[in-house]
């Protein structure tokens, strides 16, 4: 599904990215975890093009991402992202945010992207504010109403770049909950987060990085109960 | 035949003032388009139209207005023999290129005060540029560019008196005539000014009307509140 090898972001002279290679199947659901400044976040956003990829190659579904012939906007309609500060448009409805790209970039015709839209409210559980604007929600219901955004694209991979971070502690709940639902529904995920319990019951395997570069990979097990690297355990000593 | 100021000189003013609005409605109109056109070409991907764009506005903001006007009504007959630009047109001319590089830049500054998360949530959905800037960008980037766009068009007005020197007869310059005419300049330029005054007063309040109406002002007023609530709080 994504096939990262040798991937070297640079800002500047600043080097973010140290040679990422990486896999992620189908159906799978990594977790990456690491410090502030580790690159996690620039690693995701590499994924779909948000940032530029200075070397290697990035290949999503079949796409080389950094190649000029590639359509991006194409791939990106198969890669959902969910942004730490929701991004929701303001100046939209809850439905119309959710309506807008199936409906403009997919061609979907109105009624069916609305009954889509409406489903997938349901499933995030917010079908009583299909009609109100975001800036009268929650920050766990903008989230979710991102997420709903994301999926209404029927997308094969979902990015989410710390989906939880800008919430308060007593309704992450919320949002990790849609999050495992997705999971078990076997969507492929790739999750940038600093929920530990999540990355552990969720993650089908989860990669620790550090000032640019993987540190460790592995299965949760492993990564939680045994890590092997000084680094990891340092980093979970103080986190968990 | 020399009177004092009366009301059958109302006449002439009010032509004036026909002129004044005609020539500002077009301009504003023009230059809004021109600035709409310059402002994406300055927030553009492309680095030609940004570079364009920035010439154009950097050149005409560097420049008097009464220079521009000068240089379409006396400078093109000289260059290009046998073009003659009335005096309307020339106004009309002038103010819009004036009007298009400020539009431009009012633009430009809303474009970039939309949050970078727009673009990259309209980016993430496999969006492009058109749909982006038509869906998502450009209706939060307006709200923000009216408060000052009306601002702008409030000195336009103003500005748009500039155009006497060439002898068209917008309001100001009719201003002048009936001042001569009555020998009363007190009479006549408070006339005129008070005419300004309600054209301009006009165009503040339809500005209002309007950020009420997209919500502008209530946002900021929501804003407000809880600082005001804090303030009280801490009082106490």
């Amino acid at each position: 599904m994504i096939f990262v090898e040798d991937l070297h972001k640079t800002f500047g002279k600043l080097e973010v990215l140290k040679g990422i290679d990486c896999h992620v199947r189908e159906q799978e659901v990594v977790c990456v975890i690491g410090p502030s400044g580790s690159g996690k976040s620039t690693f995701l956003r590499c994924l779909n093009s948000l940032e530029t990829i200075t070397s290697g190659t990035v290949t999503v579904n079949g796409h080389r991402l950094n190649e000029s012939k590639t359509d991006i906007d194409l791939v990106r309609e198969q890669v959902g992202m969910v942004f730490q500060q929701f991004n929701l448009f303001p100046h939209m409805t809850v439905v119309d945010n959710i309506m807008l790209a199936p409906r403009k970039v997919l061609k979907v015709a109105k009624d069916q992207a609305r009954s889509n839209a409406v489903a997938l409210l349901a499933k995030v559980g917010l079908t009583d504010k299909t009609d109100t604007y975001p800036g009268s929600l929650s920050g766990g219901q903008m989230q979710r109403v991102a997420i709903a955004r994301a999926l209404a694209m029927d997308p094969k991979v979902m990015l989410f770049d710390e989906p939880t971070s800008a919430l308060d502690p007593e309704i992450v709940g919320e949002v990790l909950t849609v999050m495992k639902d997705l999971a078990r529904e076997s969507m492929t995920m790739v999750v940038v987060t600093h929920e530990m319990g999540f990355a552990r019951e969720v993650a089908d395997r989860v990669i620790f990085m550090d000032q640019g570069a993987i540190v460790e990979e592995g299965s949760p097990e492993q990564i939680f109960g045994s890590p092997q690297h000084a680094r990891t355990q340092e980093f979970l000593g103080k986190v968990l | 035949m020399i009177d004092g100021f009366g009301f059958q000189y109302l006449l002439p003013l009010g032509k004036g003032t026909l002129w004044t609005i005609a020539l500002c409605a077009t301009s504003g109109i023009l230059g809004s388009v021109l600035g709409l056109i310059l402002g994406l070409a300055e927030t553009s991907p492309s680095r030609v139209a940004r570079w364009l764009s920035s010439i154009y506005v950097n050149l005409i903001r560097g420049v008097p207005v009464l220079i521009i006007i000068f240089f379409i009504y006396f400078g093109v007959p000289l260059l290009f023999p046998g073009i003659d630009i009335p005096g309307f047109l020339t106004g009309v001319i002038a103010l819009t290129g004036f009007v298009g590089a400020y539009m431009a830049e009012i633009l430009r500054g809303s474009i970039e005060a939309v949050p970078k998360g727009q673009n990259e949530a309209a980016d993430a959905l496999g969006m492009g540029y058109f749909l982006k800037y038509r869906s998502v960008i450009m209706p939060q980037a307006m709200k923000i560019a009216v408060p000052p766009a009306i601002n702008f068009l409030i000195a336009l007005v103003k500005d748009s008196s500039l155009i006497t020197v060439i002898g068209f007869i917008e309001l100001t310059k009719a201003g002048s005539v009936v001042s001569n005419l009555t020998s009363d300049p007190i009479a006549t330029y408070l006339a005129v000014a008070v005419i300004y005054f309600v054209i301009c007063y006009g165009i503040s309040r339809l500005g209002r009307a309007y950020e009420t109406r997209t919500g502008i002002r209530s946002d900021a007023l929501r804003v407000q509140k809880p600082l005001r609530l804090a303030g009280i709080g801490k009082s106490k």
